[in-house]
């Protein structure tokens, strides 16, 4: 099973550069993580 | 519930089940729960919590044997109990609930890969929520965490950031260095709003001073482990880690 979080802006760090994030608390239980330019992509085990 | 019924010539335990604490805080009255039982099972579905005791109505020496059985970790009197373990505490009277372990525990792991995507951005590998007051004036959370990265002179930077604030940060920029391993302690500083923590790199020194931070433990923060990477194309993966808290009190 997949869980999209989507990914958000939660500051700008040191070097003026964005600092992204998933949006709410990943699962804990995750078996695969993808990052991409729009989103969190877990995998949870079923 | 269970009375106390005997098994095999011994008492097992009184105990009360308890749903899921969405919000955390009590798990019930005195009355309910620590006058009359022995032990509570409580099936926490809902992560991060903090759970309190009620004093007993008997200002007397008491035990209380604290299982989850459900499927996400709480906290308790700066102890963490994830999902099939339990703890036991102790009620010293006059005084209050206290853990009976103060050892190490280990509050988050991961060993599933996390590449940052392909820019140059800091990117979030990692998350963690610690929950108001887990940490005390004088504990630390302590994280042991690995990257695998492109063997190039660009920087490739990790940090760790506890509500928001960067209190550790390495770079690697080695034409070599495919790999590094690296030690991350922030520690409460006698204050539950004061922390130092490290910046040091895989080799254990850094002409950058220690970081320090005014953030507010009392309350919860939000734990996260990042990668950034000076050329977008290159790779940088958070391969596993481990978060620990240390308490001293």
């Amino acid at each position: 099973m997949q869980t999209h979080i989507k990914k958000v802006q939660i500051g700008v760090n040191e070097e003026g550069k964005p600092i992204m994030a998933p949006e709410t608390q990943p699962p804990h239980n995750y078996v695969a993580c993808e990052i991409t330019e729009d989103e969190y992509i877990y995998t949870v085990a079923d | 519930m269970n009375m106390g019924m005997y098994l095999d010539g011994r008492r097992a335990l009184r105990s009360a089940s308890i749903s899921d604490l969405a919000s955390g805080g009590s798990i019930g009255s005195a009355a309910s729960t620590v006058d009359i039982y022995d032990a509570v099972l409580i099936n926490q579905t809902t992560d991060a919590k903090v759970l309190t005791f009620a004093t007993p109505s008997v200002n007397a020496l008491r035990n209380l044997t604290v299982a989850n059985v459900g499927t996400a970790g709480f906290y308790a009197y700066g102890r963490f109990i994830r999902p099939g373990s339990s703890h036991k505490f102790v009620y010293i009277p006059s005084v209050g609930w206290r853990r009976t372990s103060s050892s190490p525990q280990i509050i988050s792991q991961s060993a599933v890969a996390v590449t940052a995507p392909a820019d140059t951005n800091e990117n979030t590998l990692a998350t963690i929520t610690i929950p108001g007051g887990v940490i005390g004036s004088n504990g630390r959370i302590y994280i042991e965490a690995y990257f695998t990265v492109t063997a190039s002179t660009n920087n490739k930077t990790w940090r760790a950031r506890l509500g928001g604030t960067a209190l550790h940060t390495g770079v690697t920029a080695s034409a070599t260095v495919v790999s590094v391993g690296t030690i991350i302690s922030i520690a409460n500083r006698n204050s539950e709003a004061s922390q130092i923590g490290t910046s040091f790199t895989g080799n254990g020194v850094s002409a950058t001073a220690l970081p320090t931070g005014t953030v507010d433990t009392t309350t919860d923060q939000t734990l996260i482990i990042t990668g950034q990477k000076a050329t977008g194309a290159e790779t940088m993966t958070l391969a596993q880690y481990t978060v620990r808290l240390e308490r001293f009190d």
